[in-house]
């Protein structure tokens, strides 16, 4: 099995799929030639052409509308976007045909548009935005949010088969950061089902529910509150639509403590939802207040310091799992 | 009585198109008279209270939606085709029957989205007919999508969507042009200049009234024809859809009208509409037209025609009934089909 990066996994994952199934192909600014902005579609024109591997317009609208229009005409469109931040431009395609379309008429749109996610990258404002909770309120959309290489290509490969459209929501700050062994190959790669968290860590004392970045952080948590006999149990929701309800309450029924922990901002971010289904559902087992860490409430700010102000970091995490490992 | 369609871009001119037989323009004549009975007995069931929301008509407009939809193949692997608020006829002429039209208006478990959506927001994989949105140009990049599937399939079929004057203020417009001109694919835009958007005349809504200037712009070939022709519009349409089956990328086709009524059923449109602009569209009636031009120069015996329009009354007839019998949508059907289980199960 090859060593590859969280990156390189996501190339991996489009490009096996595009091996084995001819309607699979990419479109978006600069994926074609240039094999995108981070390299995510390097070489997929030289190997399958340019009707498959497409160069576009700068136009999120009209990429993610296009995409929509063939998948229900039979294709299998994977749409980037350069940068997350720009699927807003793209959001009435999503929210108004995308999501919309099956409910309707039964007209199953297979869709994949894939956002380079979020910030610790000194992106600033407009290259460093965490969009998955722009659409997870909307029916309709998958939203997938891998935390490990292995992940970005399993759920990427699931993704794509997917009778569904999906937001793929991938980490860029994970990009080159995240190594792990892959089980790749068009035929026998490996696949993560969507809708199936994953219990990265088991633990007793405190239940750590996170996605994406904030996995790793989660994990060091986990180590150092090991060496103060705290057990701490870290869930990886890695889908959000579906949403794993069984895993996240099985875990805060054996633990009693819930510390949410996700990148994005804090208010009407996804940690709210988990929350809440928590309170509904496993109530009588808390032995605790359900705790939040995320981002500020404010835009991403671009500057090093004011940037890792914003951001969750590993000791703000720590923190709050000492105060609540001490309720 | 056509007026002939100027074609304005740098392509060559296109051989003219093959005369109409009088088979071919009376099944155009059928369709059109389907369309406005069809309306006109809606309109008086929503007056009846028969219909919740509202009702949107395109009279006026029936030769734009028979003729633009009349030489496409139809079925699931026919052409794309994606009509706009005022199109009814399309749906009809692409093959959605009658009574399913009615039962969409009454929101009857027979509707093509059981209920689950309204007016003209029709559609089925059955009939290679994607659900329009309300929100305008919305449905040209899927367009173009569609079109782009069947180039890269290799295979001769071609997109077709339709929009008015107001969704070319829309960013969708510009997008999907722009996309459908870069990528030459076989999209075919028809562009209803109906003068209104809403209450709002094109000259506040754009200062390029001629609508396929714009498409100029992006590079697609691009004409104007009398939208109150049919057979104008059924003869600019062949020649694009066989440019566009050629490979020859993207077409579009402006066709000029006017809106007959107001935006919908509710609106009151007396208010804001010149009465003798009105009047005098009034005489251009697309109907009476092609009535004329059967009886006057293909000297089409009136018992004919008259023969299709009691045809057409009966089948309106039996539409209503058997929507009207038809039964809702069972309530827990509301929590169904958000997402799909298989490629399509439509």
């Amino acid at each position: 099995m090859p060593e590859m990066t969280y990156l390189e996994a996501i190339r991996a994952a489009m490009h096996d799929e595009m091996e084995i199934d001819e309607r699979v192909f990419v479109m978006g600014e600069d994926v074609g030639r240039q094999g995108g902005a981070f390299g995510a579609t390097k070489e997929l024109q030289q190997r399958f052409g340019e009707l498959r591997s497409i160069d576009t317009p700068v136009a999120e609208s009209g990429i993610v509308g296009v995409a929509v229009g063939a998948a229900m005409a039979g294709q299998r469109p994977i749409a980037e976007m350069q940068f997350a931040d720009f699927v807003s431009c793209a959001y009435d395609q999503l929210i108004t045909c995308a999501a919309k379309m099956h409910y309707r008429i039964g007209w199953a749109v297979p869709l994949v548009v894939r956002c380079p996610n979020g910030g610790g990258v000194g992106g600033g404002p407009y290259h460093s935005e965490n969009v998955e909770a722009w659409f997870h309120h909307h029916a309709g959309l998958k939203i997938v949010c891998p935390a490990t290489a292995t992940d970005a290509y399993g759920l990427l490969r699931s993704a794509i088969r997917d009778p569904n459209p999906v937001v793929f929501c991938e980490h860029k700050f994970l990009y080159r950061r995240v190594k792990q062994q892959v089980a790749t190959g068009p035929r026998d790669g490996v696949l993560v089902p969507l809708g199936k968290a994953d219990v990265v860590r088991e633990g007793s004392d405190l239940s750590i529910i996170t996605y994406a970045s904030t996995v790793q952080l989660a994990l060091a948590v986990a180590d150092t509150l090991e060496q103060e006999d705290l057990s701490v149990e870290v869930i990886d929701l890695r889908t959000l639509v579906p949403f794993d309800r069984d895993a996240v309450l099985d875990s805060v029924r054996k633990t009693g403590k819930t510390l949410i922990v996700h990148e994005d901002n804090l208010t009407g971010g996804f940690g709210g939802e988990v929350a809440a289904v928590i309170a509904q559902d496993a109530f009588e087992y808390l032995d605790a207040p359900v705790r939040r860490v995320a981002a500020l409430d404010t835009p991403i700010p671009f500057a090093p310091p004011l940037e890792r102000e914003y951001l969750p970091l590993e000791e703000d995490i720590l923190s709050a799992a000492r105060d609540l490992a001490a309720y | 009585m056509s007026t002939p369609a100027r074609n304005i871009s740098a392509v060559p001119e296109p051989a003219p198109a093959p005369r109409i037989s009088d088979e071919e323009a009376l099944n155009l004549y059928y369709w059109m008279v389907l369309t406005r009975a069809t309306e006109e007995r809606a309109l008086n069931l929503y007056r009846q209270g028969k219909l919740p929301g509202s009702y949107y008509t395109g009279r006026g407009q029936e030769a734009i939606s028979v003729g633009m939809a009349a030489p496409l193949r139809r079925g699931a692997d026919g052409d794309w085709l994606s009509p706009w608020i005022r199109d009814l006829g399309s749906y009809l002429v692409h093959g959605v029957p009658v009574w399913r039209m009615f039962a969409q208006f009454m929101g009857k478990a027979g509707s093509t989205t059981r209920g689950k959506d309204g007016n003209l927001h029709i559609g089925g994989y059955e009939w290679n007919i994607p659900c329009q949105v309300s929100h305008m140009a919305d449905m040209i990049p899927l367009t173009v999508g569609a079109a782009l599937a069947y180039k890269q399939r290799g295979e001769d079929r071609v997109a077709v969507t339709s929009f008015g004057d107001g969704a070319t203020s829309r960013g969708d417009f510009h997008e999907g042009l722009n996309i459908a001109a870069v990528l030459e694919v076989p999209a075919v835009f028809v562009a209803e200049n109906n003068r209104w958007a809403y209450t709002t005349p094109i000259s506040k809504q754009t200062k390029v009234t001629d609508l396929y200037k714009k498409a100029l712009g992006y590079g697609i070939p691009a004409i104007e024809v009398d939208g109150n022709d049919v057979l104008a519009v059924y003869s600019a349409m062949s020649e694009a859809v066989a440019h566009c089956r050629a490979g020859r990328g993207p077409r579009f086709i402006e066709c000029k009208t006017y809106r007959m009524a107001g935006h919908a059923a509710h609106d009151k449109y007396e208010s804001y509409m010149p009465m003798e602009l009105l009047a005098e569209w009034s005489d251009k009636d697309p109907l009476k037209r092609l009535e004329q031009a059967l009886r006057e120069e293909r000297t089409i015996d009136e018992a004919k025609l008259e023969g299709i329009r009691t045809k057409v009354k009966d089948e309106v007839h039996e539409a209503v009934e058997r929507a009207d019998d038809d039964g809702f949508a069972d309530p827990s059907e509301a929590h169904l089909g958000v997402f799909a289980e298989a490629d399509t199960d439509a």
